[in-house]
Formats: structure tokens, C-alpha cells, sequence
């Protein structure tokens, strides 16, 4: 860490900042040079932080999340963004290889960080001068000060000469304060202090070294641990178990009858879910053929919503077993054939939400949930490939969570490169012969997808005609599906015109040409 | 010397300050009824602030385990404090009043006020804490 001085200067230069670039703006240009400056003081500050491996390549990662926030401004983006910077300034400033305990780390930094800013101002003074006695003068004025004003208040109430002179000092003094507040909002000082909070916990370290203790002691792989007298081994499960089967669990065949346990579970659950397969395997895999009497959104979010939550608990349920010394019992082969097998049914599984997904977007079109499901399950099968290897190489809980946690940064990152309202927005106006148009859905897009929406406006106006033949009323006007998106289109022209330079994407640039070019935007050329 | 005892002082001096400054506040408008709204807003706020008695604890217990110096520590505890009354008091208001009243920004005010002041009145008893748990982690 710097100097003192230059890191409380730094902090509040970075208030300052953050109140000039933000101020009533949206996240965009404005992102690029606020990121320069936390990066270069944050290198700055923690000159070991670059050398950081995870650090070197969380960059990247970072730099295409900004330049998307640039790009496509979406606010996936901008979470990307805020999440690979904070993870970034964790790992330069924290000795963590889990983004779980770096992102603990922050966390106590934002929770710690008045503390740490004032032992920087601490030792600034105390080095620099002697504390003023301010301290002293606040202590012996305050009983002094509610005295006099309880009199003061009954002086004023009393005597109406007194009375009068109060009330002109009074107004003399609104007057004041209101030019003062006409000059200096409260709520730009509530958004400066948020800058100086938001900086200063990104930029200062907590003091605690106890995370970083903590996560030292992890290890990747799995060791034998030796159980004490008690049959404790201090695994959070070793209670339960111990708790549901009683003298079973302790003892010299303790781990046998775990495995048996163990053993008679997976065999139990590999038939049921083969059940469950068989049915899918034959019913959606092979047989489907959508006829409108099937309930295909109760089939799809029902039947999806379970299914994740039953790999999720899959997940679980092996890890419970393969949490500790079962991994290294010499006759445990069919333990891990069963696992295998568990692993890959539930894989099959996975592809039957996929499919069940595939027929939802082929016969209802895009949506935000659907799109979310194929990334879910996408992170599902990568979870599932990381218990694999798991119980094959004796791997630890510690190791699967934070491989996982990197594929959701990862995934997050990629997910933020594409600009999901264009493509819902495009691909449900394309396919629009096989799935109907949901109209309020279609319009509750981001205002970008305005143009589109404009020059496919036939095509809207039909399906507005056809649901209210069908007595559907998407909205309270009838026909008026031209004047809510003109309506729409103002609005948009109207916040933007709000924004300066530091609010400049390409997105919103293009979006804004386009309404230019058919000169229906008067007085916005001079924006 | 405990989190809890220190956290139960530090809170009852809050609200007897809290209800001194609404006292105080109320003289223009009631007059020597002033002395009965001061009872009324003490009775009501050990009913409602009761609940924040083991936040403060809670609080306290965490303030003598940071590895800060104990201006720092004081600094923080004193910001935690007022964010915790504001919040409180925004949170009560939501869940039990229609609409939340005008002058509640003057309302946080005062009782933040207060609690930073009933702070310093007990920041001997917090420093002592602070000791007591030090010395207890030195062996």
C-alpha cells in the first residue's frame, strides 16, 4: 500500500469522479474512464495485484465486458462489467485463488470500509500534526447548546419583540439555504458520498487476514481425514449422519454402513430416474408431436422448474456421499459405478429440459426465462462434468465450487457480447408464421428494438387484428399499436436528450441516426 | 462487560436523548405539554427500538473483534449505528404507516443525532469492551 496521504487524496479524487461522470447519466462512455482511473490507481495502490495470475486474466474478460457496455449498453453488460471489476480488485488486493472467498473479501471490504478510510486519516494526522481539539469543543458545547435552545424557544414563544427578530433572522436564513440548495442539490452530495463509498471500499483493503487464512488451508484435492474419538472428522454433514444412524455411524464399520447406505441410495435413485428417462426418452425424444390440446406452458415451466431443481439436489446428493473418507474406501467400485451412472443419467435429463426448451421457443418464440434455461443448463452440465472428475481424481467441495463459480463468471462474460433484446426482438418477428407474436412482451423490450418494431409495423398491426378477433386486448385502445410505439419512441428521444458525450454508445447512437434519417426527430440533430 | 450490557446502555441513553431533542422540537407547537409528548415519545420508543437491542449487541460483539485501532473501530460503529436507525426507522414507517410522512428526513436526523451523541456518552463503557476482549485474546 501507498503512502497515506496520496491514498485518502486518491479516494476522494475518486468521489469527485464519480460524481462528475455519473451524475444523471446511464453506465456507457462515461464506464470506459471511470475503469481507467480505478485500474490505474487500484495497480497503483497494490503494485502486487497486477503480477496476480487470476488478475492477468480476469482483464480481458473485463476490457470485453466494457467494450460491450459500449457496444450493446445492456444492462447484462453492465453487470458483467461490475462484477469482473469488483472481482478484479478483490484478487489484486486479497491472496485468493476462490472468487467465493475473494467476493467475501470485497464484501468486508465494502462492510469495513469507514474503518479503513479513517486508519488512513489516523495515521495521516498523528504523522503529520496533533489533532485540533474540535473533538473537545464539540464535548463541552453540546449540553450548553440543548440548554439554550429549549430557552431560546421559550424566549421566542413568550415575548413577541424577540418573536419577530427570530422570525426575519429566519426567513434571512431560508433565503440563504434555499440559494445555497438551488446551487448544490442534497441529492448530488448523497450521490458524491455514494462515489466516495463505492471508490474507497473498491480501492482500500480491510485489515482481516482471516479469509485469506481461511481459504490458505483449502486444498484441491481430497485428503483422508482420521476421525477422533468422538467419530468427528469435522465435516458440517459428519452431525447428520451421525444423528439419522445412530451407534451405525461410529465404530470400526462406520464406513462400510456408510457405504452400504450409500450404495442402496444411488440404486434407488439410477432406477427411479430411469423410470423418469425411459418416459422422457420415449414421450419427448422420440414421439412429440404438439397438438394445441397439450398444456405446453404448464409442461414446459412446470416440468423445467422441477427438473433443474431435481440436478441441482443430484448434485447434492453425491456430494454428500463423496465428501470425505468414502473416497478412499480400497472396495467402494460399485459406489462410483453407481455415481457414474447417476452422473450420466442426470446428463440425459439435462437434455430432456433442452428439448422441452427447444419446443417452447420453436412454438412461442424467444424469451428472456428460455434463454436463461439454455445457460442454466449449460452451467448444469458443466457442473455435472466437474463431479465427474470429482470422485475420479478425489477432488474436494472447495475445488467443485470454485471451478464452478469461474464457469458462471465466464459464462456471464459471454453472455454479455450478445445484445439479447435485438435477437428476442428479431428472431420472434422472423419466426412469426410458427410462433404467434406476443405483443406486450415484443413492446416491453428495450427502446432499441424500437426500429425494428417500426419497420415491421404491418406485421404487428395483423396480430393486433387477430387477438382482438379472438376477444384479447392487449392494451386499452383498440388499433393503437402504431401510436404506443411512436409513443414509446419519444419517450426514448426524450431521456436521451438528457444525456451528454459521457453517455455515448454505439447502440443508443445507432437507434438515434435511425429516427434522424427519417427526419422524424425535430431539434434532436443539435444533441 | 459484555456486548449485550454495553449494547442495552448505549441504547437507552440513544432513546432518552432521542426523546430530550423531539421534546425540545415539540415546545413551539404544545407548549408545557411539551414535558407529556417528551414521556410519550420515551414510552414509544422502548416499544418500538426494543427489537434493536440485540442488533447493538451483535454489534458490539463485532466492533471488539476488528482488527482496527479503536478510533477506527469507534468511527465505524458510529456509521453502522445511524445506518441502522435510519434504516429502521424507514422500514418501520413503510410497513406500518400509509405513506411515509414528510418530515421523516427530519425525523432520521434527530434520532441520528442522538444516537452519535449517546455514542460518545458511551464510549468509555465501548472501550472498555474493546479491552476486556483484547485482554481476554492475549494469552
Amino acid at each position: 500500500m501507498q503512502n497515506n496521504r496520496s491514498v485518502i487524496f486518491i479516494v476522494l479524487s475518486g468521489a469527485v469522479l464519480f460524481n462528475l461522470l455519473f451524475w444523471q447519466e446511464q453506465l456507457a462512455l462515461n464506464a470506459l474512464l471511470f475503469d481507467a482511473f480505478i485500474l490505474g490507481t487500484l495497480f497503483y495502490l497494490h503494485p502486487a495485484g497486477g503480477r496476480n495470475k487470476t488478475v492477468q486474466w480476469l482483464l480481458p474478460l473485463h476490457f470485453l465486458c466494457l467494450a460491450m457496455v459500449i457496444v450493446h449498453n445492456t444492462l447484462l453488460s453492465q453487470l458483467a462489467l461490475l462484477t469482473t471489476l469488483l472481482l478484479i480488485a478483490a484478487f489484486a488486493e486479497y491472496a485468493h485463488r476462490s472468487a467465493w472467498f475473494a467476493g467475501n473479501s470485497l464484501l468486508l471490504s465494502f462492510i469495513l470500509f469507514i474503518a479503513s478510510f479513517s486508519h488512513q486519516v489516523r495515521i495521516t494526522r498523528t504523522r503529520e500534526r496533533k489533532p485540533l481539539a474540535v473533538g473537545k469543543f464539540i464535548r463541552f458545547s453540546i449540553i450548553p447548546l440543548l440548554i439554550v435552545l429549549a430557552f431560546f424557544i421559550i424566549y421566542s414563544l413568550a415575548n413577541s419583540v424577540f418573536s419577530g427578530m427570530v422570525s426575519r433572522l429566519g426567513l434571512q436564513l431560508q433565503t440563504f439555504f434555499s440559494h445555497l440548495f438551488e446551487l448544490i442539490s442534497f441529492e448530488r452530495i448523497l450521490f458524491l458520498l455514494l462515489g466516495f463509498y463505492f471508490t474507497g471500499a473498491l480501492l482500500l483493503r480491510t485489515r482481516s487476514r482471516q479469509l485469506e487464512q481461511k481459504e490458505a488451508g483449502k486444498t484441491d484435492d481430497l485428503q483422508r481425514k482420521r476421525k477422533n474419538r468422538t467419530g468427528k472428522t469435522g465435516n458440517p454433514f459428519g452431525g447428520l449422519t451421525a444423528g439419522i444412524m445412530g451407534r451405525l455411524a461410529r465404530g470400526a464399520m462406520a464406513l462400510k454402513n456408510e457405504y452400504t447406505t450409500g450404495l442402496i441410495s444411488l440404486a434407488l435413485l439410477n432406477v427411479l430416474l430411469l423410470v423418469v428417462n425411459y418416459i422422457d426418452i420415449d414421450y419427448l425424444w422420440l414421439h412429440f408431436t404438439y397438438t394445441p390440446d397439450i398444456n405446453l406452458t404448464a409442461m414446459i415451466h412446470e416440468g423445467t422448474e422441477l427438473l433443474i431443481l431435481s440436478l441441482v439436489l443430484a448434485m447434492i446428493v453425491l456430494l454428500f456421499f463423496f465428501r470425505g473418507n468414502l473416497n478412499f474406501y480400497t472396495r467402494n467400485k460399485w459406489l462410483k459405478a453407481g455415481a457414474y451412472l447417476w452422473l450420466v443419467q442426470n446428463t440425459l435429463l439435462v437434455i430432456s429440459v433442452l428439448i422441452r426448451d427447444y419446443y417452447y421457443i420453436k412454438l412461442s418464440g424467444l424469451a428472456y426465462k428460455r434463454i436463461g434455461v439454455l445457460f442454466f443448463l449449460a452451467l448444469v452440465l458443466f457442473g455435472l462434468m466437474t463431479v465427474f472428475f470429482k470422485i475420479v481424481y478425489k477432488k474436494t467441495t472447495y475445488y467443485l465450487l470454485r471451478v464452478n463459480a469461474w464457469a458462471v463468471i465466464f459464462l456471464l462474460a459471454a453472455a454479455s457480447a450478445v445484445d439479447w433484446d435485438m435477437t428476442i426482438a428479431r428472431y420472434n418477428i422472423a419466426h412469426s408464421n410458427k410462433a404467434p407474436l406476443d405483443l406486450p412482451f415484443l413492446l416491453s423490450l428495450s427502446p432499441r428494438t424500437l426500429p425494428l418494431l417500426e419497420q415491421n409495423l404491418p406485421l404487428l398491426q395483423q396480430r393486433e387484428k387477430e387477438l382482438e378477433l379472438l376477444g384479447q386486448h392487449p392494451w386499452r385502445c383498440a388499433g393503437c399499436i402504431a401510436e404506443i410505439i411512436s409513443n414509446k419512441k419519444q419517450d426514448y428521444l426524450h431521456q436521451q436528450s438528457g444525456y451528454s458525450w459521457l453517455s455515448w454508445n454505439y447502440a443508443d447512437e445507432k437507434t438515434k441516426n435511425y429516427f434522424i434519417a427519417q427526419q422524424q426527430v425535430p431539434g434532436l440533430k443539435g444533441k | 462487560m459484555t456486548p449485550l450490557i454495553t449494547g442495552l446502555k448505549l441504547w437507552a441513553r440513544a432513546i432518552i436523548l432521542n426523546a430530550v431533542v423531539m421534546g425540545i422540537g415539540f415546545i413551539p407547537v404544545c407548549n408545557v405539554f411539551a414535558i407529556a409528548v417528551f414521556f410519550a415519545i420515551l414510552l414509544g420508543s422502548i416499544i418500538l427500538t426494543c427489537p434493536l437491542i440485540p442488533a447493538i449487541g451483535g454489534l458490539l460483539w463485532v466492533y471488539a473483534r476488528l482488527p482496527y485501532h479503536t478510533t477506527d473501530k469507534f468511527t465505524w460503529l458510529l456509521f453502522v449505528l445511524i445506518g441502522i436507525t435510519a434504516g429502521y426507522y424507514i422500514l418501520f414507517m413503510y410497513l406500518f404507516l400509509p405513506m411515509l410522512p414528510a418530515p421523516l428526513a427530519v425525523f432520521i436526523y434527530g434520532t441520528s443525532i442522538a444516537v452519535a451523541a449517546a455514542a460518545f456518552w458511551t464510549k468509555s463503557s465501548i472501550i472498555q469492551l474493546n479491552n476486556y476482549h483484547y485482554e481476554q485474546h492475549l494469552v
